[in-house]
């Protein structure tokens, strides 16, 4: 009899179970779908320029994602999140990869900027299946919403949404890029989003990527004002008596940088892929480690990937992002992400599971 | 006898309970290769993605409800007739007191795993050690006390120096029926329960609770806690003065908060809200000082607590805590802010 053991592989850093991990699961927990870059807005601090970055022209097709999400069903994963892009704009393929995947038991979720976002659409999603739903907004007046999204009216759109989603039941977070002009308006966004019936809100820095490191001039807010703002979400952790589970997050987009590499590197349990079906360790890395185009991405899993971050040219790599405003990368000669093609190598093709095996 | 020479060995007379293993708690289940699986409960999603090695696997197929800890240790032996028996049956026990603790196994009783430590305070009232069982309890009377005025949003300016007590002490707190405090340092958070459950689950964060019973109870309550409630607030009449005789609602709670830092042994005190003019207030916190080194998951040599100067600490709550033996350790000026001094007062823990 072999020692009964319980173990967490998401913090786990013996190495012997981390390697036993590696070998012994069937898939990521966690993975990310790019359904498709191609945006209906242009915001100010969108991080992989949505709309108007290199991978746009080149999406997977319908079948593509189809078959790319029957694969990942089939692995099972905890949950699979739909991000953008603005997923909507392929509405019927998101539809039906929420149903593939809830068919096989996984929590899929998805973003949005609401713009498109309709009762019945509402409705079939949560016929199809969905867990739950992120929706952007970034102030709690159209003023501020507005001029970071770029066009008027997207404020009222994006409650709308919100009402949508909840009158269908399903379950709705909310992400909340603080700017330089709506970083105070943290309180009482919160207070309304409690009364829409959200159930989390996610603050997170503006990232100093794509077309947020072109205006970061003019919206990334201050360190004082970031400051205050830490100040302002404990403050509103620790007076808030109504109990009824809103959860506020202040988020650290760098944290799996360095977690990942430093910590999981023998056992990743995340994955994303781009939309152009590129494989990636990191949303914010120029760095492509297969294509679902190329092979299935349970073949890239058996492989091996769940030791990717042991990649030397990836430690490298997420070794030169430690803050948020080393994000925007280009300084060093590798790829300004979501600006220049990335590096693109292949963990089977390259034998670079090779380089991984411990 | 101390509440530590009162302790229980956790899970002692495991060998006849009966654990339930509840599949249908389970948000996840993945099969994994070789015999391994992945759970994920959903009693605790915080907990994440969890392993379970084959042997585990096995254990936990055995935990259906049917048959004792001894029963399923047994199975096991006859499974694995090569693997030692003591092996065996500190696998299973460490095995099935994690997934209890997660909630994911049921106990034909009360939990073996938690001894709420109970103990007579006098006047009629009773202290005990928090479980996750209390959760809501705890949300609930957090809730009663906060309504009826026991944080008010602002406190008066300016204390005095001198002794821990008369550093602390300030105007009159506006809330009559209760002592109340809360560390400036640590988030109470909005004692909401996924934080107080799980402050509870990751043996974090202690409550010790009061209850009152009985006449003499209510007695105590008549004189001290139930007469500083008729005149308490709105909505203290179902707060503090809730103190009526023979039942375990929670009447008053100490919040503690183990050392996060690697290394540290120092506890803070995060909450604490006591009915005022209870009699037993003074034995409920040697209770809880006698009684924190056993619950602690770490070594603890004292308890501090933060207080800044610029806002008043309620007389009453200053006496407590003075005669409870907190002695003023530092006091960093400025700290908080401008005229803002942090006072830090330290209780050192008996043989530690």
């Amino acid at each position: 009899m072999g020692v009964a053991s319980l173990t967490s592989p998401g913090q786990e850093m013996n190495p012997d179970t981390a390697r036993t991990h590696a070998r012994v699961l069937r898939g990521p927990y966690q993975m990310t779908l790019d359904i498709t870059n191609k945006c209906n807005l242009r915001c100010l601090h969108c991080f992989n320029r949505s709309g108007e970055n290199p991978i746009v022209e080149d999406e997977l097709s319908d079948d593509e994602v189809v078959a790319f999400l029957r694969d990942v069903a089939g692995i099972k994963p905890f949950n699979l999140c739909f991000c953008g892009g603005e997923p909507l704009l392929r509405r019927e393929l998101l539809l039906q990869g929420i149903k593939i995947l809830a068919d096989g038991g996984v929590k899929a979720s998805t973003v949005t900027n609401g713009q498109l976002m309709t009762a019945e659409i509402a409705r079939r999603m949560a016929d199809a299946g969905i867990y739950q739903v992120q929706v952007s907004v970034d102030g709690a007046t159209p003023e501020s919403h507005d001029r970071l999204r770029n066009r008027r009216g997207c404020f009222a759109k994006a409650l709308k949404a919100i009402e949508h989603l909840a009158a269908a039941k399903i379950k709705v977070g909310v992400a909340f890029t603080p700017t330089r002009w709506s970083i105070g308006e943290v309180e009482p966004l919160a207070r309304r989003l409690r009364d829409l019936g959200v159930s989390a809100m996610r603050v997170q820095a503006l990232m100093v990527m794509g077309r947020g490191q072109v205006y970061s001039e003019d919206i990334n807010p201050t360190a004082g004002q970031y400051r205050q703002l830490v100040g302002d979400l404990r403050r509103l952790r620790n007076t808030d008596a109504r109990g009824d589970g809103f959860h506020l997050e202040w988020g650290d987009p760098v944290d799996h940088l360095i977690r990942f590499s430093d910590m999981l590197d023998r056992c990743c349990p995340f994955i994303a892929v781009r939309a152009n079906g590129a494989i990636i360790p990191s949303i914010y890395l120029p760095l492509t480690v297969g294509n679902v185009r190329r092979h299935a991405f349970s073949e890239y899993w058996d492989a091996g990937l769940a030791r990717l971050w042991r990649l030397p040219l990836l430690k490298s790599m997420a070794a030169r992002v430690r803050s948020v405003p080393e994000m925007g990368g280009g300084d060093d000669g590798t790829p300004r992400p979501y600006w220049e093609r990335d590096l693109e190598v292949d963990f089977i093709d390259d034998l670079l599971y090779r380089e991984v095996a411990v | 006898m101390t509440p530590q020479d009162a302790a229980a060995t956790p899970g002692a007379g495991l060998a006849g309970r009966v654990p339930t293993f509840h599949f249908d708690r389970l948000e996840y289940f993945r099969e994994e290769k070789e015999g391994y699986i992945t759970i994920r409960s959903s009693t605790h999603p915080e907990t994440n993605e969890v392993v379970l090695n084959p042997t585990a696997n096995q254990i936990i197929r055995l935990c259906d409800g049917s048959r004792s800890v001894a029963a399923v240790a047994a199975a096991m032996k006859g499974l694995y007739p090569k693997a030692p028996p003591d092996v065996i049956e500190r696998d299973i026990n460490t095995m099935i007191s994690s997934l209890s603790r997660m909630r994911l196994i049921d106990w034909d009783g009360p939990d073996p795993f938690h001894n709420p430590h109970p103990a007579d305070l006098g006047f009629g009232w009773r202290g005990r050690l928090a479980s996750e069982d209390d959760t809501q309890a705890i949300v609930d009377f957090a809730a009663r006390a906060r309504k009826s005025g026991a944080f008010p949003a602002r406190s008066p300016a300016g204390s005095p120096a001198g002794s821990p007590a008369a550093a602390l002490a300030g105007s009159p707190a506006p809330a009559p029926a209760w002592l109340a405090f809360r560390s400036p340092l640590l988030s109470p958070g909005g004692l909401g329960e996924l934080e107080v459950r799980q402050g509870l689950y990751a043996r974090l964060d202690h409550y010790f609770l009061m209850t009152c019973h009985g006449a003499d109870g209510a007695d105590g309550a008549g004189s001290g806690a139930g007469g500083g409630a008729s005149d308490g607030a709105d909505g203290a009449g179902d707060g503090a003065g809730a103190a009526g005789a023979g039942n375990d609602a929670i009447e008053g709670l100490l919040s503690i908060r183990s050392p996060l830092p690697y290394g540290s042994h120092l506890a803070v005190v995060r909450l604490i809200l006591l009915p005022r003019g209870c009699p037993a207030a003074p034995a409920f916190l040697r209770y809880a000082a006698d009684l924190l080194p056993a619950a602690a998951p770490f070594s603890l040599t004292g308890v501090r607590l933060y207080w800044v100067r610029s806002a008043a600490l309620d007389p009453d709550l200053a006496a407590l805590i003075d005669g409870a033996g907190f002695a003023a350790e530092m006091t960093m000026r400025d700290e908080m802010g401008p005229e803002k001094d942090l006072i830090v007062l330290r209780y050192s823990l008996g043989g530690a």
